[in-house]
């Protein structure tokens, strides 16, 4: 009753996608050291753990656990997996849970269902994501201290705001109470 | 979770003066939990980084339940179809949710439903912001909202194919999402009127 449309891009599309996204994994820089790469026509189904960072281009279902390594989903990376790394990034499609000990990227090309804990998380614009992120900015969420000419500038700010929330306020069903425009 | 066939950018932006008025209250140690009705948008993530928290995208405009004829579905198969659909873990309880204009895609049926689906997420001092209508002939734009600051929502033009909408003025509103009550409105020059509310479960 309520199928849901999967993500069907053009063929030719997505053929260039793959030809440009596994070159350019391939022809990648180790900046962290070497990588592995599941190309696009490689279908891996069971968990894959290692020491070292993964490119991944083919598909995979099962779990990915590398802690300390950085996993890269390319464009034409399908993805049915929990993963675990250090870095996480996402320019396919990933259906599963992410953990990421340092940041997860998702990119314009990213489409992501799953849960998300991470200290640091980008979504470039364009992203689709559907779950959860846990973010945590390291310390008791507090308002920064500001000088105290700005404080007393903003604190106005926020006593007309009141006030003028307080005007506008309604009762709970009462259509024909005043409204202040906006 | 389909793409949309152009790549969204920001528009423009919306001033709010209730908001900051949520913010002010998010301020916790604890951590918190949001639900986002909408899409993920860089500046809504940017913008709770700050805070500890635990940020739910139900993704919700783009469910099929918008698009279909809801007249062949049973208000119950409606509750089990959103039940499904949130896929929120077990024991979640939101401090805050955002539905922006997510309520006015829903008729009777379906926000009564979705009220149902809801109310388990929900705890005595839940929160809440949308949109609703003063009158019913105000319209609705199709776009969508992020958060740029606390006193600035961003806005998108939404791509795709529009779904029905029936917009719900205040009074049918807090009957039909009765587990919320409005505490307070703000009328929009468009006709909109954005609202505050605190569940009551």
């Amino acid at each position: 009753m309520f199928e849901k449309h999967r993500n069907n891009k053009p063929e030719t599309v997505r053929q260039q996608a793959q030809q440009e996204s596994f070159s350019a994994a391939a022809s990648a820089p180790a900046s962290s050291g070497r990588a592995a790469v599941i190309g696009p026509g490689i279908h891996i189904n069971g968990d894959i753990s290692g020491d070292e960072n993964l490119i991944i281009e083919g598909k995979v279902d099962g779990k990915i656990r590398l802690d300390a390594y950085q996993v890269d989903i390319g464009q034409s990376g399908q993805v049915n997996a929990n993963i675990t790394a250090k870095v996480i990034k996402i320019a396919g499609e990933v259906r599963g849970d992410l953990t990421g000990t340092e940041k997860v990227v998702i990119s314009r090309s990213g489409n992501v269902h799953g849960n998300i804990v991470a200290p640091r998380m980008t979504l470039e614009d364009g992203a689709i994501f559907k779950g959860s992120i846990d973010m945590d900015p390291g310390e008791p969420a507090k308002a920064k201290p500001a000088a105290p000419a700005k404080k007393k500038v903003e604190k106005t700010v926020e006593k007309k705001v009141t006030e003028a929330a307080k005007v506008v306020t309604s009762g709970k069903v009462n259509e024909n109470k005043g409204y202040s425009l906006n | 979770m389909s793409r949309p066939p152009v790549a969204r950018s920001i528009s423009r932006t919306q001033q709010t003066l209730l908001f900051p008025s949520l913010v002010k209250r998010l301020a916790s140690d604890r951590r918190l939990s949001i639900l986002e009705i909408g899409p993920a948008l860089p500046e809504t993530i940017g913008f709770f980084s700050q805070y500890k928290c635990r940020l739910h995208f139900a993704a919700m405009y783009t469910d099929p339940v918008l698009q279909m004829q809801r007249d062949e579905c049973t208000e119950a198969e409606l509750v089990a179809h959103f039940t499904q659909t949130f896929g929120f873990q077990k024991g979640t309880r939101f401090d805050l949710c955002l539905f922006w204009d997510f309520l006015n895609y829903l008729d009777d049926k379906a926000l009564r439903a979705f009220n149902t689906a809801i109310i388990p997420y929900l705890h005595k001092t839940t929160r809440a912001h949308a949109f609703t209508v003063r009158t019913l002939d105000t319209s609705f734009p199709n776009q969508q909202y992020g958060i740029a600051e606390k006193h600035m929502f961003s806005i998108r033009p939404r791509t795709g194919t529009r779904a029905r909408t029936t917009p719900h003025t205040q009074a049918i509103l807090v009957n039909l999402l009765s587990s919320f009550d409005i505490d307070q409105g703000m009328l929009l020059p468009d006709g909109r009127l954005e609202v505050l509310m605190t569940a009551s479960p």
